[in-house]
């Protein structure tokens, strides 16, 4: 099964479009990791926003219309490709949307480590990540135990004070993860 | 519809300023600043820097004053445009003339618009502009004379009287050859017109985006903007941008300026606002 991990960041939305793109690259890497999933429908876990996103203004969770705007078509089929929506902490500077957190740093470091090997994702603090502004982890760690063949990273980077990750993982034909409740 | 000046196309939605560079030693704004050659050059080049699609540009001031003879008005820009056109490929050349014989001999030296501040005084323009292909400027005076300041004229209803007199400029225009996407009408501020129509024009501006023509504006620095502050040239520019901002809304395409950098600025800005132009770049909340 081949699994896609993706920012939920609304810059990647045509709504919000302006004549210079402030995401290029990472708008780059995303098309190219879903086209590797295939033409066939894709499987979207992204998860809906806790109170305390709530609290931070977020209230609805934008996977499904950042999909759609790629032109993907969507399941709830369990067989079909995934396509996970997570970005780590939103706290790396001082113009970061959740000001600066030093805490940060290790826990993209972390959350770095665990996308590039697929391993460690049950280790991760999500009470911190909470606190550090990250979201969708629960999505993440919902794949914790999957057996992985290959992993590809597209595109790392904290632009904006925000970490972001595009990776495609390649995980073995038997190894199925559990159902993450789109 | 799509723009072309001359050998330059343009889209529907695109704003353009056109840079105002006077090959003059008295013009209202800048008294002679580019009337020495290089100086002139470095204008253009100037204005380029600053984004400017277009230059206009004139020989002779158009308040009233020393006669410029038609062989004087060619020396000051049939060579000037030459060089411009060499220098800037890339470049939208405007003339500002009323005169068929230096609208021929600047279009063959390389000009893509004829700029007709004086509402077709010289009827022959029009057949000069089908000729090279070129496009027009059809402006609106009330009937004045060349070069002669307003003078207790009145209009039963200024707009009315714009947008006539310009669309049948248009149209004649069009008769004559020229084609529909070159040609440009204009309200042609504080030409046969006090502050009162000035303002009445301006506030008016959608009736003229309404006719389907594209609408040029010249705001830049007038006296009607001037009489709604008190202010003297020198010290107009932020009445202009806020003349500049209605227009804008409105729908006006072309903004003939002597501040490119602020008018760019103002026009997006309202355009932005109006919801026909997308911001350049937003990030914010949206990581």
């Amino acid at each position: 099964m081949r699994v896609v991990i993706a920012p939920p960041a609304p810059a990647l939305l045509p709504d919000y479009a302006g004549r210079e793109d402030p995401v290029g690259p990472l708008r780059a890497a995303l098309t190219q990791a879903v086209a590797w999933l295939g033409d066939g429908p894709v499987r979207v876990v992204a998860q809906a926003p806790s109170e305390v996103d709530r609290s931070r203004g977020i209230q609805q969770s934008l996977g499904a219309r950042i999909a759609l705007s790629l032109g993907l078509t969507l399941t709830e089929d369990p067989s079909a490709p995934l396509l996970v929506f997570a970005s780590g902490s939103a706290m790396r500077t001082e113009k970061a949307p959740g000001f600066f957190d030093e805490r940060s740093v290790a826990f993209d470091a972390q959350l770095d480590a665990a996308i590039r090997s697929g391993k460690g994702l049950s280790d991760l603090d999500l009470a911190l990540g909470e606190q550090l502004w990250a979201q969708g982890l629960t999505g993440l760690v919902d794949l914790a135990g999957a057996e992985i063949d290959d992993v590809q990273v597209d595109y790392a980077d904290a632009a904006y004070g925000v970490a972001y990750w595009v990776a495609r993982w390649q995980l073995k034909a038997a190894s199925s993860p559990a159902d993450s409740g789109s | 519809m799509t723009l072309r000046l001359g050998r330059h196309s343009f889209d529907d939605a695109q704003t353009l300023m056109m840079a105002i560079v006077n090959r003059t030693p008295d013009s209202f704004y800048d008294k002679g600043a580019t009337w020495s050659e290089d100086k002139a050059h470095a204008r253009v080049a100037e204005v380029v820097a600053q984004g400017a699609e277009i230059v206009d540009i004139g020989g002779i001031k158009a308040a009233p004053g020393v006669e410029i003879s038609e062989a004087e008005e060619r020396e000051r820009v049939v060579d000037f445009v030459a060089k411009v056109r060499a220098d800037h490929p890339q470049l939208v050349i405007s003339v500002d003339t009323w005169r068929a014989g230096v609208a021929d001999a600047v279009c063959l030296a390389g000009a893509d618009v004829i700029n007709d501040a004086w509402g077709g005084a010289d009827p022959e323009l029009v057949d000069v502009a089908a000729q090279h292909d070129v496009a027009i400027i059809c402006t609106h005076t009330g009937g004045v004379q060349v070069r002669t300041r307003p003078f207790r004229i009145e209009y039963d209803d200024v707009m009315a009287a714009v947008i006539a007199d310009t669309t049948a400029y248009a149209e004649r225009a069009l008769a004559a050859g020229v084609a529909r996407e070159s040609i440009v009408i204009d309200p042609a501020h504080d030409f046969g017109k006090n502050t009162v129509h000035g303002l009445e024009v301006t506030r008016r501006m959608a009736e003229m985006v309404a006719t389907g023509w594209p609408v040029l504006v010249s705001l830049s620095n007038k006296d009607f903007v001037g009489e709604s502050l008190d202010l003297p040239v020198g010290e107009r520019l932020i009445g202009t941008l806020a003349a500049t901002t209605i227009c804008a809304t409105a729908g006006a395409r072309i903004y003939r300026v002597h501040e490119v950098v602020q008018t760019r600025q103002t026009v997006d800005m309202a355009n932005v606002i109006a919801g026909r132009l997308a911001p350049k770049l937003m990030i914010r909340g949206l990581q």
